[in-house]
């Protein structure tokens, strides 16, 4: 049997793309090419423009993330993402979720030797 | 409360009948009898919640699910959509997608992506669009791209009125480029120059009803994109009959279109984001 082909990764990676960005806007603001390009740099969190605008979109409108706009020394201004108040309560619960669930799968794993 | 009883209510609070809808109350019902079995059927309802609350969040579920989705299906390959988006201009105009041809917003088959045309040529960023930029679009723009298209038609109609009567022309083309079939010159030329008028009285529509800008940008976009390629046909055609190649007019014509819907978004956006850019930086101050 194959494992870890590329669509199982892409099914693990949907749940937690919207924590692998709170955690990087944690770390300070960030354009989206920026956010692009940290994913990218982990092969198992890389992901399309087409994959992270939606979602960046959709964590503006509910609030999780703020935006403002910045001169870029080419072409005209960017957009520039930081986690909210409401952003920050967000990525503290989705971190203890996450871990809860890296801790049980991992013992799953071990358990039943895989 | 019975699970019927529960599963009604959780019905009669849905905003759609579609079969999602349908299948999703069935795994709700299948949910609940399964849990009842060790707790009863009241304590399995209360479990659930408020059934208004709970058809909320299928709701809720559902349009995402939905506007996530390409199409409703595919027949032969051939994607479709019956239902159109919130935003109808969605597939046409999505920066934040990189696909150059996507499926429509409503219909059958493909359109192009004239968003994704605009960040590979540098003229927008995928995040471009967003409710404070939104928010700066002004009515000039809208004003200027009708003006402009407008005069493209005004120029197709003051050719065909131009045109002598009486002068045999070309309508139709074997393979080989011969002609096959002949009409009047001037009622040939005519024709296309009514129909870009047709187009630009429709792409005021959305000005003339006062819609926001956006919805104005957006069908003066998608109307001129239809229209300048035909009203390009009556001076095509005077080119034409004057020695100039008609085949590759034709693709300037296409191009025209493009060009007009694609410098439609983009310079009104463009100004946007520089507006809403100057926008923050008075508030950091």
């Amino acid at each position: 049997m194959e494992i870890g082909t590329r669509d199982d990764v892409t099914q693990l990676r949907r749940g937690a793309l919207e924590l692998a960005v709170l955690v990087l806007l944690s770390g300070g603001e960030r354009y989206g090419g920026e956010i692009v390009d940290a994913l990218a740099a982990r092969p198992g969190l890389a992901v399309s423009q087409g994959t992270l605008y939606p979602l960046l979109s959709r964590l503006r409108k509910a609030g999780t993330v703020e935006t403002t706009w910045q001169e870029s020394p080419v072409g005209p201004p960017r957009r520039y993402y930081r986690l909210s108040a409401t952003g920050r309560a967000e990525l503290r619960r989705q971190t203890e979720a996450w871990q809860l669930l890296s801790a049980d799968m991992h013992a799953l794993l071990k358990e039943v030797g895989s | 409360m019975t699970i019927d009883e529960y599963v009604t209510l959780v019905s009669a609070h849905l905003n759609t009948r579609s079969a999602r809808a349908r299948a999703a109350l069935d795994d709700l019902r299948d949910a609940l009898a399964e849990l009842s079995v060790d707790v009863g059927e009241t304590r399995a309802c209360a479990e659930f919640g408020d059934p208004e609350a709970y058809a909320h969040t299928l709701d809720e579920e559902r349009a995402r699910e939905e506007a996530e989705s390409d199409a409703d299906g595919y027949v032969a390959g051939i994607p479709y959509r019956l239902r159109v988006k919130k935003r109808w201009w969605g597939g046409f105009f999505d920066p934040t997608d990189p696909r150059i041809v996507v499926p429509k917003a409503m219909g059958f088959g493909w359109t192009v992506n004239l968003g994704a045309f605009a960040v590979k040529l540098g003229g927008l960023r995928p995040d471009d669009m967003g409710e404070d930029t939104v928010t700066e679009l002004r009515p000039g723009a809208a004003v200027a791209s009708l003006a402009s298209l407008a005069g493209l038609a005004g120029v197709a109609l003051a050719v065909a009125l131009l045109a002598p009567r009486g002068i045999p022309y070309p309508l139709h083309w074997t393979g080989l480029g011969a002609p096959d079939r002949w009409g009047d010159w001037r009622g040939a030329l005519l024709g296309p120059a009514l129909w870009a008028l047709g187009g630009v009285v429709l792409a005021a529509v959305p000005t003339l009803l006062r819609r926001p800008v956006l919805e104005r940008l957006f069908a003066q976009a998608f109307l001129g994109m239809l229209t300048a390629p035909v009203a390009t046909i009556p001076v095509m055609a005077y080119l034409g009959r004057h020695g100039a190649p008609v085949g590759p007019l034709v693709l300037v014509g296409i191009a025209l279109g493009l060009a007009f819907a694609f410098l439609t978004l983009v310079f009104p956006f463009r100004a946007a984001v520089r507006r809403a850019a100057a926008k923050d930086q008075e508030w950091t101050r």
